[in-house]
């Protein structure tokens, strides 16, 4: 119910939402789904089904150990498994009716293990697509005081989570009170920008109806990036975290409000995550709107039930800030698949040299020096970039935005960042390689000493026993000696 | 398409705008020598960017829109005596711009302030006509007349006069007591206080940092304090030292320079104060009267080394 302090930099953009429309629209049913078997962070999920499977809406297709499990969104007939190389999908053919698994029983949060959260396919809808379950994995160990909520579209246009609060807030809440007692927090927090009274108001009044008395809603002020996991933990803790931190080294665990919704409607009668809700919006868009699609539907189907403007036509995923171009339209809704926008293609900015003005520096919310970095970069220097901490970059784009001379900064840290990741890799490489040369060579040499030790042992013992051979030589040295006074060594023969 | 920024031709128009009062004030007292000044250096400038634009194959609309080179340009003029020969702020102001800016790779990519080296040029390759300051005027018939003279037949001494630095600097090397300066009688105070109101405009837009003008105007102002309650008869007072010659100019437009200082605020603060210190010693016990421009030089080859320093730092 309170005001959150506020974190360093950032940028304030006009938020241009999308309107929440009620009833939530629904994207109609499609003939083929492509559903995709990646989870973010190079996983895949294996096919549990066959070529000509017949399937039910809900139904497991994909998974295995410490896989994300993958389910069917409708009724149909598996026509196509693609289970190599980068895309890996598994191609429905729907049936039209429609038909889906029973619903279960709701379970109790002490039920339930990592395991089921993994096999009912939550991964973060927020953008990341990390696997819930891998992001809860640490909490065992180290219970989170505070749940945070994430439900600051800080993204200009996105309104997914304010559309979702609107249509759905009792499955939402659920889900965050369920969260809550999983990893043993004692107190969550709904997190929402400041200009969306309205999505506050709903919670507040749910809250007072539905008696959770661990839940609150905040509010932190409308400036991009207030819903990033680190500014979020230092608008509402009111520290930030130290470098390289994860908020859980705080006390704090940060779940997306998409995926605990998610949760909740899975911890309520086990429906598995196959939708999500995606704006589709932009100024080529006719009705810029926020519905709810399959996971795996095509996003051309989206953009004919939006309905597309004449003209030439720029496709992102994302939103303006973080979002991407899309080369065509053929791909799938994923689960982190926010925001679709058709753009007027936007005229290219002429780059000019850096001055140096030092307004990157102060949108930056890691409090980076972005210009430093920039030079660090220029001249391949990736020990001086690191020395300018280079790691602590976020990528959220904000010196972009306010650079006066277009510079595109953020794309370069993300290929120095990528460049530094490649060569602490080859880095640790080499060392894990030399650690393993040196264990070899001292293991050859103890070989070496020990078979040396057993053959003089093993000698020691042949010689002793043979009395009579040793007397005869014995004698035989005497004889010699007796017979030339040059003195020999016998017994130093080896080594 | 999100814009939040502003460009960098709207910082460097800012920073012309900024210079409007000081050029104003000073033609007024020193006559239209100083907008004959403005205008040489500012075509000098442009058809020197243009030029190098061509030797460099670079398409010369996008290195001109910047209008840095007009800043250094103006800047470059608003130092410089009305009554020089025309050629001199050519020779300056190419310079500036081919030597300080362009030969080093253009925009962004010097380690000198471009204004700074052209006029540390003029100063040490032309000492007797950079010195040649009128006396106090202001009547423009005054400026017009004088420049219509011709130079060869023109009697330097009956119309120059010598700034408040050049009769302290005189004194101190003659081991002298300095002169009583009036500063409300020399036409530089009042320039000094329009490049304050530009230089505050500025900080109020937030086109420059409050760390380098504090820092520079904090170490002027304590170290003349503590020598002139010392030995007020051989050093000059804390106010001369911030109104007379080019020190409201240096702290709010050349010394915040963003290319050429350092990138970390307290960096900025020290670099700021260091130059400050520069301009101190250069006056009270250096060979030239005014020390801004070479302490602003001397700094600019720190300002690397102060990035290293503070590499990495929060703030």
């Amino acid at each position: 119910m309170s005001r959150a302090s506020v974190f360093h930099g950032g940028v304030q953009l006009p938020p241009n939402k999308v309107p929440v429309q009620l009833p939530t629209a629904r994207l109609p049913l499609q003939f083929r789904y492509d559903i995709p078997l990646t989870t973010r962070g190079g996983q895949y999920s294996a096919p549990h089904v066959e070529l000509g499977s017949q399937v039910l809406g809900g139904e497991l297709i994909a998974g295995g150990r410490q896989r994300v499990g993958v389910h069917a969104p409708t009724s149909g007939t598996v026509t196509e498994i693609h289970a190599e190389g980068e895309d890996r999908r598994i191609v429905l053919i729907a049936d039209g009716e429609q038909r889906s698994l029973p619903p279960r029983a709701a379970l109790a949060p002490e039920n339930a293990t990592l395991d089921d959260l993994r096999e009912a396919g939550l991964a973060g809808m927020g953008g990341a697509g990390f696997p819930t379950a891998d992001k809860l994995n640490a909490t065992q160990q180290h219970p989170p005081k505070l749940l945070i909520i994430n439900a600051v579209e800080c993204e200009p246009q996105i309104s997914c989570d304010a559309q979702l609060i609107a249509e759905d807030c009792e499955t939402l809440l659920l889900g965050a009170d369920w969260l809550r007692r999983f990893v043993g927090a004692t107190a969550c927090k709904i997190v929402l920008e400041e200009h969306n009274s309205s999505s506050k108001k709903t919670l507040d009044r749910a809250l007072l109806q539905s008696g959770y008395p661990h839940l609150s809603t905040v509010s932190v002020p409308t400036r991009y990036p207030a819903g990033s996991e680190r500014q979020l933990v230092h608008a509402i803790t009111g520290t930030a975290l130290a470098a390289g931190a994860r908020p859980l080294d705080a006390g704090v665990l940060v779940q997306n409000a998409a995926t605990v919704h998610a949760l909740g409607r899975w911890a309520r009668d086990g429906s598995p995550l196959t939708e999500r809700l995606v704006t589709v919006t932009g100024e080529r868009c006719l009705q810029p709107q926020t519905l709810w699609c399959a996971i795996g539907a095509p996003i051309s189907a989206l953009l004919t039930h939006a309905g597309i403007a004449p003209g030439e036509t720029t496709l992102f995923q994302g939103g303006p800030v973080m979002g991407f171009a899309l080369p065509n339209a053929d791909t799938a809704i994923t689960k982190h698949s926010q925001c679709i926008r058709l753009e007027a293609p936007a005229k290219p900015l002429d780059t000019l040299a850096c001055i140096r003005c030092g307004d990157c520096a102060d949108a930056c919310p890691e409090d980076l020096l972005p210009q430093q970095l920039h030079w660090q970069l220029l001249g391949n220097s990736l020990p001086g970039a690191q020395a300018e901490r280079l790691s602590h970059c976020i990528l959220c784009g904000c010196c972009d935005l306010v650079c006066p001379s277009n510079i595109p900064l953020s794309q370069q840290f993300a290929l120095g960042k990528s460049d530094m990741r490649l060569r602490q890799h080859t880095e640790q490489r080499a060392a894990k390689a030399k650690l393993r040369f040196d264990a070899r060579a001292l293991r050859l040499e103890a070989q070496e000493r020990e078979r040396l030790a057993k053959r003089e042992k093993r000698k020691a013992g042949a010689a002793k026993p043979d009395k009579k051979k040793a007397l005869a030589e014995a004698l035989a040295r005497s004889r010699a000696k007796k017979a030339k006074p040059a003195p020999t060594d016998a017994g130093q023969k080896n080594d | 398409m999100i814009n939040a920024r502003r460009g960098t031709a709207d910082v460097m128009n800012n920073v012309l705008l900024a210079t409007l009062p000081a050029a104003l004030i000073a033609t007024w007292f020193y006559g239209p020598g100083i907008a004959l000044n403005l205008l040489i250096c500012c075509g000098t400038a442009l058809l020197c960017e243009a030029a190098i634009s061509l030797l460099r194959a670079r398409p010369y609309g996008t290195t001109f829109p910047d209008h840095s080179a007009l800043v250094a340009a103006v800047l470059l003029a608003l130092c410089l005596p009305p009554l020089l020969p025309l050629w001199l702020p050519v020779v300056g102001t190419a310079f500036a711009i081919v030597v300080g800016k362009q030969l080093y790779g253009g925009l962004g990519q010097n380690p000198f302030n471009p204004a700074m080296v052209g006029y540390a040029a003029l100063l040490i390759a032309f000492p007797r006509e950079m010195s040649l300051w009128p006396a106090a005027s202001g009547e423009l018939s005054w400026g017009i007349s004088a420049l219509l003279q011709d130079y060869s037949t023109l009697n330097w001494d009956a119309i120059s006069g010598a700034t408040a630095l050049d009769a302290i600097n005189i004194a101190l090397r003659a081991d002298l007591a300095i002169p009583s300066i009036a500063l409300w009688q020399q036409p530089a105070s009042f320039v000094a206080v329009a490049w304050l109101c530009g230089g505050l405009w500025l900080l109020y837009r937030g086109i420059i940092g409050w760390q380098i003008p504090l820092g520079l105007v904090a170490a002027l102002l304590v170290l003349s304090t503590a020598f002139y309650l010392g030995d007020s008869a051989r050093y000059a007072s804390p106010l001369t030292h911030l109104l007379a010659g080019a020190t409201m100019m240096t702290a709010f437009f050349i010394a915040t320079d963003p290319v050429s200082a350092p990138a970390h605020w307290q960096a900025r603060l020290l670099y700021g104060a260091a130059i400050g210190l520069l301009i101190y010693v250069i006056r009270s016990w250096g060979s030239f009267p005014d020390g801004a421009a070479f302490a602003v030089l001397l700094m600019n080859l720190c300002a690397p080394t102060l990035d290293h320093l503070w590499r990495g730092r929060r703030r």
